[in-house]
């Protein structure tokens, strides 16, 4: 991973210019330090340009997880030993939530592992609960006790939350967005933009239940909105064409935009295991490092 | 003007299909039963598809649902075979039917050719509905006993009145065309407005066809109301009937020689036919236990009715009734009748006098009582015992199984005796008062006249005749003497009366015997079934009359007796073809059973006499208290047949009538959409089958693992 850190750890940081590693020539701009100077290239071409240096540092990981209503939805009967949440002693379900906690855990943990400072916010129509970055001994239970025992049943606002997260941070930061991102399209652009401006870095984990995906119900039901005060009685069946097609437009819109913003956009399913999510997300996140290093 | 109309044969399975509606709609309300909400958080995406899909889905269900909703219908209309028909604006639906067919008992009556006339209404009738149009409502009415159990109501479902009709038989009721007609009337007039056909079958016999009997004026007559009638039958049937059968005495004593005389009967014969050729008939008569007489009954050419004596025979059986068949010829109903004889070992007597102490030798001495006594057992061999009690001291005992009394001393009896008297005349014993030969002043006279409701009118004091006079004989149908009416004449001439009491027997009682001056000498007042009172004016002394010293007194005495006990328990007949309302003397409770085991309960007012035979009356405990024959009517089975104009004219007063052959049916006939209704519920099941599967939301779906989509950046 890239990240911005004040102590030496096991990125690089993209603070560049501090010189430890040559990282790229640009041209020089004014304002530029003219100590970034690199006068053999002047000599030689009578051009100004300016020495850029990658320099290894540790990394500031913030999670920040949905604890709006909709998390609450699961359709996978929980099991004992798999852990529990508010959301799924209230349900009965390996919900959303139950899957974004356990990833947000699992990568606090690889991230403590590596020395990194990891804090975790909880947020709905605003940040609900906050745990400080730190790569303290005793973080990670912080971070866990924290998640465990959040109520789920808020409505989201994501771009509120956004501006309330970064008004609190100064630093670069990689942000791990865990959520559903079953808001306005909008609103979730909104947001990123916001972080694009600060040049952040953005994770989005879009976790979604296999019933909200596969939308296979045999018979007639009732719907009611966690979010949406709205109750539709159909049979699943006649309108599973149409609702498939909207939400798949939805996360094609939801990838689009990340894209766009050079975010990374992974789906989970919350009936599929965390390992193998959360390990394609690192590789691929090695594989970017790695292509941008040789660009 | 002209509308269509449609038509259901049987438009109780439309009503069925018509409520089968609720079927697939309980399936749809059944399958919207309350579900337990599902919390959903994609319901942005719900709604969306829900909106996009729901006016389409809408019209798919209700869509759906009608078909349903038809097929039911459809399928219920198709089997009340409709029919569409174009009639006239004032009709409603299709023409009534009225098939009034003759089941009298001359219809049961075979041919020549072995058929009977029922067979061939029958035919015609079956022939009739066969083609009549399927929208038309057809009822059938028999001609005799014309009650529930007989009709065929009226239906639009044919194959039901054929059904109805093919179970029909003959019976040995007697033909009503009037109360037929009125029944048919009465039909029509409870609606007008439809067209009606009445269609009479019969051969018009005059068994059936009473054309002397007047039919009531325009009954049918209108112009709504068509008439139609088979033609009169032109075959001839020769037979003999017999019309009655009356035996001369209805007790009859087993032992004793006198059979014959007791059980001796009169049977009155008629011949059918036109030739009535000289021929010879067998009579017979049998009992149950198969106690048979018989006599060849010789006709001369050309004689109609005769009327032969015929021996009855005695049953060998217990005493009591003795139920006795009489048939001639071939055992039809007209031609068999049934009567009872009662049948005694002995007769009991009482005679009501003083006893007195002595008797003389000489006839000249002899009392009254002495002079009875011996007139009841001229011989030993006469099961007939006499006992003679003081009438003074008479109780409900000495009473018991008695069949005669006579009163020798009416003027002894007090008022108790009297009426202990009354009760055993009701239960048909045989009083014979006479007056007592002791006394001139007759003061009892107002007692008996008050106990046993009698308007007779007394003298006071005996008579002295100032010549002696004789007896004449007054010739009456109901006489106790008419078997010894034949020597009578004989009989009397050397019988003179000197002492009388005068009397009147008012309008309700019969003078059998008078002196020449026209006194009363011998009075009868008999009611069927409640016994006999007989008077005589003179008492039986020689110083009265010379009657007890003469041949005549035997005779006249056993007669009043026999006779006066046979009207006295005169059974009153049943006539087969009438319900029991119509027999007045019959209870209305209690069971009639015929030997064949059917049974009729006197409470049910429709009860009908159907067939002849002896008829056993069960109280309500089950034991028999009686029984009654049942004969039929033997005007009923005149077989003669009658012109076509003569029964013209006779139907012709209740309308316009013609024959059925030339009024065949030429209404426009209806079309049956039954196929039509089949075709389109074929094709509605296809279109569901498709629509179903087509608007199917199962369609589509694909279980197996979800696709997740990742995408990086």
């Amino acid at each position: 991973m890239i990240v911005e850190g004040v102590r030496s750890g096991l990125h690089r940081s993209p603070h560049q210019g501090m010189a430890v590693e040559f990282n790229q020539h640009r041209g020089y701009v004014p304002g530029d330090d003219l100590r970034h100077l690199d006068w053999k290239v002047y000599g030689r071409s009578d051009r100004l340009t300016i020495k850029q240096y990658q320099q290894e540092t540790n990394l500031d990981v913030i999670l920040l997880v949905d604890a709006s209503a909709s998390m609450r939805f699961g359709s996978l009967p929980i099991k004992k030993g798999w852990g529990e949440t508010e959301a799924s002693r209230a349900t009965g379900s390996w919900t959303k939530f139950d899957h974004a906690v356990a990833t947000s855990v699992a990568l606090s943990w690889l991230s403590l592992q590596q020395s990194d400072r990891v804090g975790l916010v909880v947020f709905g129509d605003g940040i609900k609960g906050m745990v400080q970055r730190s790569s303290g001994q005793g973080q990670w239970r912080r971070i866990v006790s924290a998640l465990n025992t959040r109520p789920v049943d808020d409505g989201t606002n994501l771009t509120k939350t956004t501006d309330q997260v970064l008004g609190r941070i100064s630093n670069r930061a990689v942000f791990i967005l865990v959520s559903d991102l079953l808001t306005d399209p909008e609103e979730i652009q909104s947001s990123l933009a916001r972080f694009r401006h600060q040049r952040q870095d953005v994770l989005c984990l879009q976790v979604l239940d296999h019933r909200e995906i596969a939308f296979d119900f045999q018979g007639p039901e009732q719907f009611h909105g966690l979010e949406i005060d709205h109750r539709v009685k159909v049979d699943p069946r006649s309108i599973r064409d149409a609702y498939l097609k909207a939400f798949n437009r939805h996360i094609d819109e939801i990838s689009s935009i990340c894209t766009q913003f050079g975010y990374d956009h992974l789906l989970m399913n919350t009936h599929d295991s965390v390992g193998p999510a959360v390990a394609r997300l690192l590789a691929r996140r090695s594989m970017w490092l790695k292509r941008h290093k040789a660009g | 003007m002209m509308v269509i109309s449609l038509i259901l044969i049987a438009p109780w399975l439309a009503i069925l299909g018509a409520s089968c509606i609720a079927v697939p709609i309980l399936i749809h309300l059944l399958s919207r039963r309350r579900r337990p909400p599902i919390d959903w958080a994609a319901m942005r995406f719900v709604i969306e598809a829900w909106k996009t899909r729901r006016r389409r889905l809408q019209i798919q269900n209700i869509l759906l649902l009608c078909i349903r909703c038809l097929i039911p219908i459809l399928l219920g209309l198709a089997l009340a075979q409709p029919i569409l028909s174009g009639r006239s604006i004032f009709t409603s639906s299709g023409k009534m039917i009225h098939i009034i067919i003759d089941n009298s008992m001359v219809s049961g009556y075979p041919d020549d050719s072995g058929e009977a006339a029922f067979e061939r209404h029958r035919s015609r009738a079956l022939d009739i509905i066969d083609r009549a149009q399927q929208g038309d409502e057809i009822g059938v009415i028999p001609l005799s006993m014309i009650d529930q159990r007989h009709s065929i109501p009226h239906q639009r479902d044919h194959s039901m009145v054929m059904s109805g009709i093919r179970k029909m038989q003959p019976t040995a009721g007697q033909a009503d065309l009037e109360r037929a007609l009125r029944e048919v009337s009465r039909i029509v007039s409870g609606d007008q407005s439809r067209p009606h056909q009445v269609i009479l079958l019969s051969d018009f016999r005059e068994g059936s066809g009473r054309i002397d009997e007047a039919l009531p004026s325009d009954l049918l007559a209108s112009k709504n109301v068509q008439l139609d009638y088979s033609p009169p039958s032109t075959d001839v049937v020769e037979q003999t009937r017999i019309m009655d059968v009356t035996p001369l005495r209805r007790l009859a004593l087993r032992d004793g020689g006198v059979e014959s005389l007791a059980s001796q009967s009169l049977v009155h014969l008629e011949r059918d036919g036109e030739q009535l050729p000289a021929t010879t008939n067998t009579l017979k008569a049998t009992t149950p236990d198969g106690a048979t007489t018989s006599r060849q009954v010789n006709w001369d050419a050309g004689s109609r009715t005769m009327i032969v004596d015929l021996l009855l025979p005695v049953t060998t059986g217990e005493t009591g009734d003795s139920s006795i068949k009489v048939t001639v010829g071939e055992d039809l109903p007209a031609q068999q009748h049934h009567v009872l004889v009662e049948l005694q070992d002995v007769l009991r007597i009482i005679i009501l006098d003083r006893d007195r102490l002595g008797r003389d030798s000489l006839p000249i001495e002899l009392d009254s009582s002495n002079w009875i006594q011996r007139a009841l057992q001229p011989s030993d061999e006469l099961p007939i015992d006499v006992r003679r009690v003081d009438p003074a001291s008479l109780v409900e005992g000495d009473l018991m199984d008695i069949d005669a009394v006579f009163i020798l001393r009416p003027d002894l009896l007090e008022v108790d005796g009297w009426d202990l008297l009354s009760i055993f005349q009701d239960d048909g014993g045989l009083i014979m008062v006479l007056p007592p030969g002791e006394r001139n002043i007759h003061n009892w006279t107002d007692r008996m006249n008050m106990a046993f409701d009698l308007d007779w009118r007394f003298d006071q004091e005996t008579k002295d005749l100032d010549a002696k006079e004789g007896l004449e004989f007054s010739e009456t149908d109901d006489s106790v003497l008419a078997i010894i009416s034949p020597e009578l004449p004989t009989l009397l001439e050397p019988i003179d009366v000197s002492r009388i009491l005068g009397m009147d027997p008012g309008m309700d009682s019969t003078t059998l015997l008078r002196t020449d001056s026209g006194i009363p000498f011998l009075v009868m007042n008999s009611n069927p079934g409640s016994g006999t009172l007989l008077f005589m004016a003179s008492s039986p002394r020689l110083d009265w009359t010379n009657l007890p010293a003469k041949p005549l007194m035997v005779p006249l005495i056993q007669e009043s007796l026999r006779g006066g006990l046979h009207l006295g328990r005169d059974q009153q007949d049943l006539m087969v073809g009438l319900s029991v309302e119509a027999h007045d003397h019959l209870l209305k409770s209690g069971e009639l059973r015929h030997p064949d085991g059917t049974s009729i309960f006197l409470s049910d007012v429709n009860g009908m006499i159907d067939r002849p035979g002896t008829w056993s009356f069960l109280g309500s405990n089950g034991l028999r208290k009686g029984r009654y024959t049942a004969n039929v009517d033997p005007s009923s089975g005149d077989m003669d047949i009658q012109t076509q104009d003569a029964v013209d004219t006779w139907l012709s007063e209740t309308g316009e009538w013609t024959l059925v052959n030339e009024s065949e049916s030429t209404d426009e006939a209806g079309y049956s959409l039954v196929w039509l209704l089949l075709g389109i519920l074929a094709a509605l099941v296809l279109v569901e089958s498709f629509l179903s599967r087509l608007f199917s939301p199962s369609v589509g779906i694909s279980k197996g693992s979800t696709t997740v989509m990742g995408t990086a950046s």
